[in-house]
């Protein structure tokens, strides 16, 4: 342990490092001069500071106050070596907290008992300190498990509902990369932008309870079976809800709410503006500018002029115009994520383009 | 005076625990020291500043204690109180005191 002594007397100081020496693992750093000394203590990282209190420039008491400046130092053990009659002297540093006093001469069982004693106090400190930084590194990487399964659990479920549907893997990540850009774009809170992202894959988990006859039918569906599509809605909201997951309760809300228009045109409820959550809206705007600009068995892909026109003509009717207005000013990014997850294998494109997924 | 020893040669090892080293290793250090010790006691005196003696003061009783110099630290004391009192006529003897009582206590460290 380092233990620094502070003296302007040539003789004590030998003395005191003499003594350290003798210690087991303790490495004296002696200083004749109190500013160098002072310079050491607040580069490096002493266990222990022995300081003469009478002094030339910085006395043992402004020593003191500089060292605990130092939040690193706030509880670093220090002795002060005075002569029996500077009492004020030592109440002035008591007020200091963590510091002990020596007399003067330095008796040879006294000053290793006190040496002693606070060694004891700073190994206590510093076990206590590892101790704390490993149980938050112990959490972290708890909670971070936790997270990491969470997340894969959504990704199975997304994975599973993806079985069954035409729309490809890599629409999923993508949508679920614009709502996150729409929603840092709109100036939400990045944690919530985040949640957003892993649970925005997730909104179509629903089409697992749509029969295979109406949900892979090619072309237009009857106004029967397009109420039967509505129903994929309500099935993932019902697969999502009341988890204990932040992430899965926003899915399920996204799972309800993505297929609301802005006018309340839209289903299952025909919740309007601000009745539908941010999380649906935002989704809304990231799903259909994504399936209008891919590739369907029932339609081809639109070019991404075509599908930029159709969210202004739509905006305030089908789209919250905050994200739309969001998204649109953000349009290299919306490109950059395009480029990044792009479909390994193009479906056949059909000729007739047809919004009734 | 002549003949008494001023190193307290058994109140010396009872503080250092009998640890004849140490006790060499220091008398070194303070024989080397001393001059300079005695030196700024002499420039404080001459220039009558009060706290510099107490501080050289200081700093040679600090120094003497180790070896149990009783005199020696008497006279510095007996010095820091005359040059309190602007006596400096009496701290100057003092100092002339004090000049041999440290050669002695020097001669006989040396002598260890």
């Amino acid at each position: 342990m380092n233990v620094v002594i502070v003296d302007d007397t040539p003789t004590n100081l030998e003395l005191m490092r003499m003594l350290i020496e003798r210690l087991d693992g303790c490495r004296p750093i002696p200083f004749a001069d109190s500013g160098s000394g002072l310079d050491w203590c607040l580069e490096n990282d002493p266990d222990l500071v022995i300081v003469d209190y009478l002094m030339p420039k910085l006395d043992g008491l402004e020593f003191i106050r500089h060292v605990r400046r130092e939040p690193r130092h706030d509880s670093l053990p220090i002795l002060m070596v005075t002569a029996d009659h500077e009492k004020s002297v030592r109440y002035a540093a008591l007020d200091e907290g963590g510091v002990d006093f020596l007399n003067k001469p330095v008796d040879r069982m006294e000053f290793l008992a006190r040496v002693r004693n606070m060694l004891a106090l700073r190994r206590s400190q510093r076990a206590l300190a590892d101790r704390a930084t490993w149980l938050a590194e112990e959490v972290r990487r708890a909670v971070a498990e936790i997270h990491d399964r969470e997340r894969e659990t959504i990704v199975r479920l997304a994975r599973a509902a993806e079985c069954r549907d035409p729309e490809t893997g890599t629409h999923i990540l993508r949508m679920a990369h614009y709502a996150q850009l729409i929603a840092l774009q709109m100036g939400l809170p990045p944690d919530f932008a985040e949640l957003l992202l892993h649970a925005a894959p997730m909104h179509d988990v629903g089409k697992l309870g749509t029969p295979d006859h109406i949900l892979l039918k090619p072309g237009r569906h009857s106004p029967e079976e397009f109420e039967v599509m509505k129903q994929h809605t309500l099935i993932g909201y019902e697969i999502l809800r009341e988890s204990s997951s932040h992430a899965i309760q926003m899915a399920a809300s996204i799972a309800l709410h993505h297929h609301e228009k802005f006018n309340g045109s839209g289903y299952p409820r025909g919740l309007a503006r601000d009745a539908i959550p941010i999380e649906g809206r935002i989704v809304a705007v990231a799903d259909v500018f994504d399936a209008l600009t891919s590739a369907r068995p029932y339609k081809r892909a639109w070019s991404l002029d075509e599908a930029r026109d159709y969210l202004r003509e739509n905006r305030s009717a089908h789209f919250d115009p905050a994200c739309v207005d969001a998204f649109l000013t953000v349009w290299d990014r919306v490109l950059e994520i395009r480029e990044r997850f792009v479909d390994e294998e193009e479906p056949a494109a059909a000729t007739e383009p047809n919004d009734g997924r | 005076m002549d003949g008494e020893p001023l190193f307290d040669r058994r109140s010396t090892l009872d503080n250092l625990g009998d640890d004849v080293e140490i006790l060499r290793v220091i008398a070194a250090t303070f024989i080397a020291d001393a001059p300079r010790l005695l030196a700024d006691l002499r420039t404080a005196l001459g220039a009558r500043d009060v706290s510099m003696v107490m501080r050289a003061g200081h700093s040679l009783k600090g120094s003497a204690e180790n070896f149990g110099a009783a005199a020696l630290i008497r006279a510095v004391g007996a010095l820091e109180e005359a040059s309190r009192t602007d006596d400096f006529t009496s701290a100057v003897a003092r100092l002339n005191e004090i000049d041999r009582l440290l050669a002695q206590l020097r001669a006989e460290l040396q002598a260890l």
